[in-house]
């Protein structure tokens, strides 16, 4: 893993072609994170590249702060991207059809990608916000204070939105 | 006290986690995201833009300063005029 805050000191500097490193050092996880989020290998992988490029954007412009590490910084970025691309979904539904049937992606194995379309159907009954805070908490793992700090909330917030979220998941498996 | 549905929950949040774990970038991603960098301008705005941020209150306060600087000669210049004017004398 490469020193990504040294790495970001020297993009912000002008060397350019260290944001390689960044984007080298974080890219499997921030795909992951975004597939988990939006339910779809693709489409994470658009939300990942939007979010390098304001990434980049923020780093040569002098306006990232420090105040939390690079990657923590870069969840940030990919879980609101993430959600904002959630919310215009949710404005104008597409009609989905199968997503088990489609083509498995590259970068997703039979099983990975079979196992993301359940995640993204189980969630999706869900208010981006609370899908957002099962899957940084309950499937990636973070802690509370993880999650609070990547979503820009308060513990509190994180908890009610979860149970919030199993509430609704519970209704759900009542009505199926 | 855990009821059967949290267990679920959880259990089913633990296996999807598990089966996307080994879910990456497919290959292309890295160049598709540097070619998408190297479009993006580093000009004179990746310059200007965090200078001005140092510059501009500087800039300000001697933009305050020359106002006050020059409201003060101004006000002089009215009271040195003003002061002949009132002596003045006429002769006939």
């Amino acid at each position: 893993m490469p020193d990504l805050e040294a790495a970001a000191a020297r993009v912000a500097a002008g060397d350019v072609q260290a944001f390689g490193e960044i984007v080298e050092g974080t890219s499997r996880e921030l795909v992951r994170l975004a597939a988990r989020l939006s339910g779809s290998l693709p489409d994470g992988e658009d939300v990942v590249q939007d979010a390098y490029v304001r990434a980049f954007r923020a780093l040569v412009a002098g306006r990232f702060d420090g105040r939390s590490s690079v990657k923590t910084w870069l969840y940030q970025i990919v879980t609101h991207r993430a959600i904002d691309g959630l919310r215009s979904t949710a404005r104008s539904p597409m009609p989905l059809g199968h997503l088990d049937e489609l083509p498995t992606p590259a970068g997703a194995t039979p099983e990975a990608h079979l196992a993301l379309v359940e995640l993204g159907e189980w969630l999706e009954v869900l208010p981006a916000e609370q899908r957002a805070v099962v899957v940084l908490k309950s499937v990636e793992g973070f802690s509370s204070k993880e999650t609070a700090e990547i979503l820009g909330c308060s513990e509190g917030a994180v908890e009610q939105r979860l149970v919030r979220a199993r509430a609704t998941l519970r209704a759900r498996r009542g009505t199926t | 006290m855990t009821s059967r549905t949290d267990e679920d929950y959880e259990a089913r949040a633990v296996r999807l986690g598990e089966s996307t774990e080994r879910l990456g970038p497919s290959p292309g991603f890295h160049a598709r995201v540097l070619a998408a960098i190297a479009r993006e301008p580093v000009g004179w705005w990746s310059v200007v833009t965090p200078l001005a941020g140092r510059v501009l209150p500087v800039l300000m306060v001697l933009a305050l300063l020359a106002t006050a600087a020059a409201w003060h000669a101004a006000s002089g210049a009215q009271q040195a005029l003003a002061v002949p004017y009132g002596s003045v004398e006429v002769e006939w």
